[in-house]
C-alpha cells in the first residue's frame, strides 16, 4: 500500500467514510507495519482535535444569526437576577425593576389578586423573591392599596400558581410580565366568565405604580 | 461597537444596555458552538442551547479580564451544553431513560463508549484562545484549497464525497491533501508541549 492510498484511506476511515476493502488494507498496513501504525496513531489525534476544536475557533467569530427578539426578555431576566440589589452594583436602565414593598430580588413578575369589595384586603400583591436583602424603594404601599403580599419562592411556583383559576371569593389577579412588556389583568365578567386585558408596562417603577393604581381603582369600581 | 475595556467594565457593573449589545453579539458565537458538526443539534435545538450558555455567560463576567475572553468563555459553555444534549436526546430515543454516550457499537452490536467531541467537551476557555491563534496560521500558511478543504471538512462538516463534488476533484485526493493539512497542524501543536498533552490528555 503506498502513502497516498494509506492516506486517502485512513481519512476516509476517520471520517466514517471508507469501505470494508478500505478498512481492511489500512488494518492490515498497521499490523503488518509499525511505522504505518504510529503514522495512523499520529493522523488519528490530529483528526480529532481539529475536528472538535476548528468550528469552535470559527464560532467566536461569528456573526450570524441574529438573537431572535422573543429571547431578549429571559436574557435582561437573567442579568437582573445577577446585579439584583444586594447580589452586585446595577446601573437603572430601561427595564429595571426595583421591587414594592421592600422586597429586593430579580423577579420577573408582580402579582396582584383582587377581592370581593368590602373585604378589608382587597388586594394581594406576590412577588417572586429570590433574595433576602431589603430594598429601601418602597415607592409602592401595601397600605396604600390595601394590598396582602405573597411571596413566591421562584418562577416554577409563580407558573404552577398561576395557571390555577381565580379562587373562590376573588374575582380579579394582575400580574406584570416583563418579558413581553405588559401588565396582565383576569378577571371574573359576567356569568363568571374569566375576561382578560393588557396594559403596557412602564419602565419606571412610579409610572408602573401609577398604573397599577389606576386599574385597582378601575377594578373596584366608582 | 465597543468590544473593549469600557464595554467590559458596564458588564461588571450590571448596565442594562451593555448587557444587551453583548447578547447581540455573542449570540452568533454561542449558536455556532451550538451547531458543531459532531453534535448535529437542529437549530432550534441550538438556539436553546446558545440561549442557555448567554444565560450562564452572566455570573461569569466577574472572572473575565478581557470583552474577546468572553467568546471562548461563552463557546465552551455552549459546546459543553450541546453535547450534553445530545446525550440526553440520544438516551430519549433510546428510550432507556439513561444518559449514555453517543456513538457507535462494536462488532457483537454493544454500545461503545465513546464521547461524541471529547475535546471540545473538555476544551477550556484559555485552551481555546491559544488554539485560535495557532490554527488559524496553521491554515494561514497552507494553499487556498488545502485550506478550503481541512475547513470544509473539518469546520463545516462537509463529507468527501461533497468537497470532491465541489472542487471537481478525486475523493482520494480530498483526503490526501487535508491528511497533509493535519500533519501540519500536528508539527504546529506539538511546538507547544503543555497544550499538546493537555489535548491529547482530552482524547483519553
Amino acid at each position: 500500500m503506498n502513502q497516498e492510498l494509506f492516506e486517502q484511506c485512513t481519512l476516509k476511515m476517520l471520517a466514517g467514510e471508507a469501505t470494508p476493502e478500505e478498512i481492511l488494507q489500512v488494518e492490515t498496513a498497521c499490523r503488518q507495519d509499525p511505522l504505518r501504525e504510529r503514522e495512523f496513531q499520529e493522523l488519528r489525534e490530529a483528526y480529532l482535535i481539529t475536528r472538535d476544536v476548528l468550528p469552535l475557533v470559527s464560532a467566536q467569530f461569528e456573526e450570524v444569526p441574529e438573537l431572535p427578539e422573543y429571547r431578549v426578555g429571559p436574557l435582561q431576566a437573567a442579568v437582573r437576577r445577577q446585579f439584583a440589589p444586594g447580589k452586585g452594583p446595577r446601573r437603572e436602565g430601561a427595564w429595571g425593576w426595583a421591587w414594592p414593598l421592600g422586597l429586593a430580588g430579580a423577579a420577573c413578575v408582580l402579582l396582584a389578586f383582587l377581592y370581593g369589595p368590602g373585604q378589608t384586603e382587597l388586594i394581594e400583591l406576590a412577588v417572586i423573591r429570590e433574595g433576602t436583602v431589603r430594598s429601601a424603594e418602597t415607592e409602592l404601599s401595601a397600605k396604600e392599596l390595601k394590598v396582602m403580599v405573597r411571596e413566591f419562592e421562584d418562577e416554577k411556583q409563580f407558573e404552577a400558581w398561576v395557571q390555577k383559576p381565580l379562587t373562590t371569593g376573588s374575582r380579579a389577579r394582575i400580574w406584570f410580565d416583563e418579558e413581553t412588556e405588559v401588565i396582565r389583568v383576569e378577571r371574573r365578567g359576567d356569568g363568571g366568565r374569566m375576561v382578560q386585558k393588557t396594559y403596557r408596562l412602564p419602565s419606571s417603577n412610579v409610572e408602573r405604580q401609577k398604573v397599577l393604581r389606576q386599574i385597582v381603582a378601575e377594578l373596584n369600581g366608582p | 461597537m465597543d468590544n473593549g475595556p469600557e464595554l467590559l467594565k458596564r458588564l461588571k457593573q450590571g448596565e442594562e444596555s451593555a448587557w444587551d449589545e453583548t447578547f447581540r453579539i455573542l449570540y452568533p458565537c454561542a449558536f455556532a458552538a451550538a451547531r458543531h458538526p459532531s453534535v448535529c443539534l437542529t437549530p432550534e435545538e441550538a438556539e436553546d442551547v446558545a440561549v442557555e450558555a448567554l444565560e450562564k455567560l452572566v455570573p461569569k463576567v466577574v472572572q473575565v479580564g478581557q470583552f474577546d475572553e468572553l467568546r471562548a468563555l461563552v463557546v465552551t459553555i455552549a459546546a459543553r451544553a450541546a453535547i450534553s444534549l445530545r446525550r440526553k436526546l440520544s438516551a430519549q430515543k433510546r428510550g432507556s431513560g439513561q444518559t449514555l454516550s453517543l456513538n457507535e457499537t462494536n462488532e457483537e452490536g454493544q454500545e461503545i463508549h465513546q464521547p461524541v467531541a471529547p475535546v471540545a467537551e473538555n476544551l477550556a476557555p484559555l485552551e481555546l484562545r491559544e488554539l485560535s491563534g495557532l490554527l488559524k496560521g496553521v491554515l494561514g500558511g497552507m494553499d487556498d484549497l488545502t485550506r478550503q478543504l481541512v475547513e470544509g471538512n473539518l469546520a463545516r462538516g462537509k463529507t468527501y464525497r461533497q468537497l470532491a463534488e465541489e472542487h471537481a476533484m478525486p475523493i482520494g485526493t480530498v483526503g490526501v491533501r487535508i491528511a497533509r493539512g493535519l500533519k501540519k497542524m500536528r508539527e504546529q501543536l506539538e511546538k507547544r508541549p503543555e497544550l499538546w498533552k493537555e489535548l491529547r490528555n482530552h482524547l483519553r
